[in-house]
């Protein structure tokens, strides 16, 4: 690596270098130690919210019922970005509302009859790919240093 | 709506796309390269892009890939402000860098990608590209942002920003999705016409979608409530990506925010107006008054950042002729004043440091009296005193704003002026009314290309003040669309 | 080919080079500033030229350099009036200033802050060219003020001295006064009028369409600027003291050029004055009172240069005295030939102090005539033309004033003129003889020696200058036609003037008559029979030799109350009631500023509450709304 000296080790992390000690940690790091009641929730409303729309599918759906569906996705992509305290958790969570706005964009597509919007969702669907090459360096990078993917231990700037 | 399609609309954005990827390669065939060659391709690309876009001045309104980039007077005024900042940010960079062993390849590669983004974005005519140019020009920042590796600030304000970024975003592209959803289209003139008497837009939709776009533009211009990154990203990040974010972010997202909500929903005008100018008045004043206990100076600078936001937004509110020309007289000045006062900051050596705590300033007038007169003037300009730029751009936007019988956000933004004039004021006292500290000899930086850059604000702040007619007829000109 | 940018500029340069970088330059700092100012003198010459070849009344020229500031109805550029009137006054002010500026290089040889001194010269030359030259009240303001200010910095420019920093405020404090009056009036006329175009203003006056009871207001309150700044009564105080500072500065500033800004005002806002007649009356009656009061606080005054001053005050009463009874040409030409004269008076009376190190009491100098022979000779110039001395030009500036004067039927003010012009033979002569004639009554050890020819040819200049200044304007009724006269009255108004003989004798006679007198009493060798006279007049002269206290007066008639005022305001006021709200607005600032800053909690998911909280809000508004 030339870039060595950029990252000198932490004190108190001697083997902060060891990869395998990092990939150990970033694993617990990423289990959730004990699952939020509040995601719980949310994951449960999601499940009864899809298999709600199958079945209304089955029904003959309209473009209001996706969009009420990407609403909720969002909203469930917004609250766990405020609940999670993992980056990587964090950062999946933007992707869901990223992609609950996918779902906005082909059912309205679909209600218009207007295709341009496909397009659009393969846009940002690379978009996200970008943003997420450029996020995990980012994550990783700060994982390095300091050992940890807790986005709350990151206060050194404040007030 | 113009006609005339012309790829040659999108030559600046070649060109610094272009100097972007000759950096990467000279880095390829002989990587790790270091040096003030580096910095210098930049400056070409940037001035050549410049020039480029010099061109498009006289041309008549034209329109690119589809309608989704349209090259107006508008886009030409926007596109210098931030190649501006570009050209100012490359100035300052190399010094900076080359004391932390960072002067690499990928970071002017960055600049340049990242100036496209914002260059871009000024010139989108569609809403599709105005999200992924702002993914662009974010994701260069994000990383710029982080770029001092050894440093934890650095990379806390980069992630704090990739985090806070990628959430406003996903508001933008929800916007956007309702926004088709209300008018089938994302491109900015065919909203406006859908909007309009006889269109078939869905307006409940429409009000949604616009309410989400301003929180993700918000989030880029540093409004309040969505500027809670820009004080913790603008102390961690480098200097000279401070500065460069601090200038031509805000000026590439005004420029998307008065095309979308000026623009492309005039008809809506009263709908957003109020809300607005609720949003302006909070940041203005909110900003000011967090600014006046901040003892880091680039904290303190942020926060003003965050304030002239406000102060631009109410010629936004304006929604007029006058209101898009102040806007746009106010963000060169903006730009032009706040790379000068990071510029200074650069130019504070400690050790081999930078001189942040306010403390740190005192008797700086006494020891360097031209340098610190030279910050005091860009921050006697920031606050608004007469006869800077600074004073005209205020007073522009002030009487775009009474213009438009919005006098009671004048009012109130004068007051919140008197608030910034304090800190402002109050760094020139620490500055020149106190002694200075034994044993400190208080070096400057003695990099060329920061005084060059310095020279240059000077020069936009003070041609402005004393000919601000000038400034400001030739923004009148730059109207989205050709008018 | 018009270069009237180009006056403007080269002193600007000038100036902005010597305040950056003239420590560099050190020694050589003047020889850029003089260059400055032959550029600017050469510019002024070659548009003059092309002026003069332009017919006759089309000889006003507009110059739009860029637009300054467009606010609604306000549209104000950086504009330039090329005309007669201006074209003499920037022929006049790069002439005596380039003579100055050179006279300067020798005097202030050594000086420590030399460099400093020449950066506020020219830019003092260039706000005073501004000034003459703006097409606008506001710039023509911002000149006047500029000047201002370079006054303020050279009349304290060897500020370690307390006289001088005590007289440099003075002099700042005292014209701002009548600057305020000014500033009002301006705004008086714009409210009226809509404009702040000279020409667009005048117009207005001539016209008829702004009424007489505003021009009258107008015209007073811009009076008062005028009188703060030409130091007339009541506001003379300043000048005297001014004197504090370098003597070429006194010749430049407070001689030739700032202090006769206020006759051109008047001068160039004549339609104004023609409208509002109670308003010229005012000025030429201020104008021969401060004539005549200032020509006899001059004959009891012991100090060469304070005699200068009074001398200086003095003769812009004349000044005023033409321009209030129509006389603007005569007016104007008396102001050349003063600044020729007068600034030569200073020049010289600068030279004596050279010689003798500094000396400017009259008691202590006497048989100067022999140890500098040109000094005596330049200066007995200059006496012959302010005593009014045929062919001197002070004879035929001054004469056409009190022809027209006469010719106006103003008899009251002619004899009041016709006094104070004996006054002036009088403290003139005797300058002269106590200077230059009699025994030497210099200190022990000063050596009187003549100046160094860069002193000494400028002054040979303005000499010649001053004897020959009157073919400018020779009388209709002797050979040649009123030159200046008809140059400058498409611009000012033709005057009442008709050639009285009878006026030129009894003012000859007059003068012959002071100057005797002074002859008899002052040029012997002794001080006995001055000691007489003095005894003779008793308290007449302990009233005029303390100025008849009316710097005593002023400071317990105004400045006590005023102390009192503004220290009632400070103690009580200020730091009860103002400050009290200022700190309890600033503690309130501080307070919640500490208190908000905590909302910035460093994490990260609570900037995101901040997103989420602000977009939550907006859709809700919009959902409210929508329904």
């Amino acid at each position: 690596m030339t870039e060595t000296h950029d990252n000198p080790p932490l004190e108190g992390h001697p083997h902060a270098w060891n990869e395998a000690v990092i990939e150990a940690e970033a694993a617990a790091a990423v289990a959730p130690r004990r699952l939020p009641r509040a995601l719980a929730a949310a994951a449960a409303v999601l499940l009864v919210a899809i298999v709600v729309g199958i079945v209304l599918h089955r029904r003959e759906a309209t473009v209001g019922m996706y969009v009420w569906l990407s609403m909720l996705l969002f909203a469930v992509g917004a609250f766990g970005v405020l609940i999670r305290r993992n980056a990587l958790v964090l950062f999946m969570c933007i992707e869901l509302m990223l992609n609950a706005a996918n779902i906005a964009l082909v059912a309205f597509a679909r209600g218009t009859g207007n295709v341009e919007a496909h397009a659009v969702v393969l846009f940002v669907m690379i978009v996200a790919a970008a943003e997420v090459a450029v996020g995990l360096a980012i994550i990783v990078s700060i994982f390095r240093r300091r050992g940890s993917a807790n986005v709350d231990d990151l206060t050194t700037l404040k007030w | 709506m113009p006609v005339v399609q012309h790829w040659t609309v999108l030559l600046p954005e070649l060109a610094l796309v272009g100097g972007a990827i000759f950096l990467l390669l000279i880095d390829a065939a002989k990587p790790s390269q270091r040096g003030p060659h580096l910095a210098f391709i930049t400056l070409v690309a940037v001035v050549t892009s410049g020039v480029l876009a010099f061109f498009q001045w006289s041309h008549p309104t034209t329109s690119a890939l589809g309608g989704m980039v349209v090259g107006d007077k508008f886009g030409v005024f926007a596109r210098f402000i931030i190649l501006g900042a570009g050209f100012l940010a490359t100035l300052t960079a190399p010094a900076y860098l080359h004391r932390r062993g960072l002067d690499r390849a990928e970071f002017y590669a960055l600049l340049l990608l990242s100036t496209a983004g914002m260059t871009l974005l000024a010139v989108s005519s569609d809403l599709v590209m105005v999200f992924i140019t702002i993914e662009l020009l974010s994701l260069a920042l994000y990383v710029m942002a982080g770029f001092e590796r050894g440093r934890l600030e650095s990379q806390e304000a980069s992630m704090k920003y990739f985090l806070l970024g990628a959430f406003a975003s996903a508001f933008l592209l929800y916007g956007i999705a309702f926004v088709f959803g209300g008018t089938g289209t994302t491109n900015l003139l065919r909203i406006r016409a859908e909007t309009s008497l006889g269109g078939v837009a869905d307006f409940r939709l429409v009000g949604l979608a616009v309410a989400l776009l301003a929180v993700g533009l918000g989030f880029k211009a540093a409004m309040v409530p969505f500027h809670m990154w820009t004080p913790d990203a603008y102390q961690g990040a480098p200097t000279p990506v401070t500065a460069f974010m601090a200038g031509g972010t805000k000026a590439a997202a005004f420029a998307a925010l008065l095309r979308v909500l000026v623009l492309s929903v005039p008809e809506l005008r009263w709908d957003w107006q109020g809300p607005l100018a609720a949003l302006t008045v909070l940041t203005v004043v909110f900003a000011s008054i967090i600014a006046v206990s901040q003892t880091d100076v680039k904290r303190m600078l942020a926060y003003s950042s965050i304030s002239h936001a406000g102060f631009v937004a109410i010629a936004v509110v304006a929604a007029s002729r006058s209101g898009i020309a102040a806007a746009l007289v106010y963000l060169l000045v903006y730009t032009a004043m706040t790379i000068g006062a990071f510029g200074c900051v650069m130019l504070f050596r400690d050790g081999d440091g930078e001189r942040v705590h306010l403390a740190k300033y005192s008797g700086l007038g006494v020891r360097r009296p031209a340098a610190a007169a030279l910050f005091a003037f860009f921050l006697f300009s920031l606050a608004g005193i007469p006869p800077t730029g600074g004073f005209w751009a205020k007073w522009y936007v002030f009487f775009a704003a009474i213009r438009s019988h919005h006098a009671w956000l004048a009012i109130v933004a004068v007051g919140a002026s008197v608030i910034a004039a304090f800190f402002y004021v109050r760094v020139a006292v620490v500055m020149f009314m106190q002694e200075p500290p034994e044993g400190d000899e208080m070096e400057l930086d003695s990099s060329v290309g920061l005084k060059i850059a310095l020279a240059l604000c000077l020069l936009v702040v003070v041609a402005v003040g004393v000919a601000p007619g000038f400034f400001l007829h030739l923004a009148e000109k730059a109207l989205p669309f050709g008018g | 080919m018009n270069l009237s940018w180009l006056i403007l500029a080269a002193p600007l340069a000038g100036a902005v080079v010597l305040l950056g970088y003239g420590k560099r330059f050190g020694r050589s700092s003047g020889v850029i500033a003089c260059v400055a100012m032959s550029v600017a003198f050469v510019a002024a010459l070659i548009s003059m030229r092309w002026l003069l070849a332009v017919p006759n009344g089309g000889r006003s020229v507009h110059f739009h350099l860029f637009e300054w500031l467009a606010v609604g109805r306000l549209h104000l550029g950086v504009d330039l009036r090329y005309d007669p009137l201006s074209a003499a006054m920037t022929a006049m002010v790069t002439g005596v200033g380039l003579l100055i500026h050179i006279y300067s290089t020798g005097y202030m040889e050594g000086d420590p802050r030399f460099h400093r001194f020449f950066a506020y010269l020219n830019l003092f030359v260039f706000s005073m060219l501004l000034l003459v030259l703006a097409d606008n009240l506001l710039f023509l303001y911002a000149g006047w003020e500029l000047v201002g200010l370079c006054s303020y910095l050279l009349i304290g420019f060897w500020f370690e001295r307390p006289a001088a920093a005590t007289a440099a405020k003075k002099a700042f404090i005292t014209t701002r006064i009548g600057d305020t009056g000014m500033l009002i009036g301006i705004f008086v006329l714009f409210a009226s009028v809509h404009s702040l175009y000279i020409p667009f203003i005048n117009r207005a006056a001539a016209d008829g369409s702004i009424t007489k009871t505003t021009a009258t207001a107008a015209a007073l309150l811009l009076f008062m600027g005028a009188v703060g700044k030409s130091a007339q009564i009541p506001l003379y105080v300043w000048l005297p003291d001014a004197m504090e500072g370098p003597t070429p500065v006194s010749a430049l500033i407070h001689a030739a050029t700032m202090v006769t800004a206020g006759v051109y005002l008047v001068v160039r806002m004549n339609p104004l004055y023609q409208l509002a007649h109670a308003a010229a009356m005012v000025v030429a009656v201020i104008g021969v009172a401060t004539a005549l009061y200032a020509a006899i606080l001059a004959m009891a005054e012991d100090d060469i240069k304070r005699v200068l001053a009074y001398s200086t005050i003095s003769q812009l009463g004349f000044m005023f005295l033409g321009a209030g009874v129509g006389a603007n040409g005569a007016a104007v030409f008396h102001l050349i030939t003063h600044a020729f004269f007068k600034s030569l008076l200073f020049l010289g009376a600068g030279s004596v102090m050279h010689g003798l190190g500094g000396e400017t009491a009259l008691d202590r100098m006497g048989g100067l005539r022999k140890a500098m022979p040109w000094t005596f000779a330049v200066m007995f110039c200059a006496w012959g033309a302010i005593t009014g001395v045929l062919p001197f030009a002070g004879f035929f500036s001054k004469d056409a004033i009190m022809a027209s004067v006469w010719a106006g039927g103003h008899t009251a003010l002619f004899v009041v003129g016709a006094i104070a012009a004996m006054c002036t033979a009088f403290y003139m002569s005797r300058l002269l003889f106590l200077a230059f004639f009699g025994r030497e009554r210099w200190s022990e050890g000063v050596h009187p020696h003549e100046s160094p020819k860069s002193m000494v040819i400028p002054m040979a200049i303005l000499a010649v200058a001053s004897i020959f200044g009157g073919l400018l304007n020779l009388p209709e009724g002797l050979k040649g036609a009123a030159r200046l006269s008809g140059f400058l009255d498409p611009i000012v108004g033709k005057a009442n003037e008709k050639e009285a003989l009878g006026v030129v004798l009894v003012m000859w006679a007059l003068a012959a008559v002071a100057t005797l007198g002074a002859w008899f009493i002052y040029a012997t060798g002794d001080l006995r029979r001055r000691e007489t006279v003095r005894a003779r007049l008793g308290p007449v002269n302990t009233l005029v030799r303390q100025k008849f206290f009316v710097d005593e007066i002023y400071a317990t008639v105004i400045v006590a109350p005023l102390r009192l005022g503004a220290s009632f305001c400070a103690g009580v006021l200020d730091r009860r009631v103002i400050d009290g709200a200022v700190n309890g607005a600033a503690t309130l600032v501080s307070r919640a500023s500490e208190v908000w800053r905590k909302l910035q909690t460093g994490f990260v998911r609570s900037y995101a509450v901040g997103i989420l909280g602000g977009a939550a809000l907006l859709v809700l508004y919009v959902v409210v709304r929508t329904r």
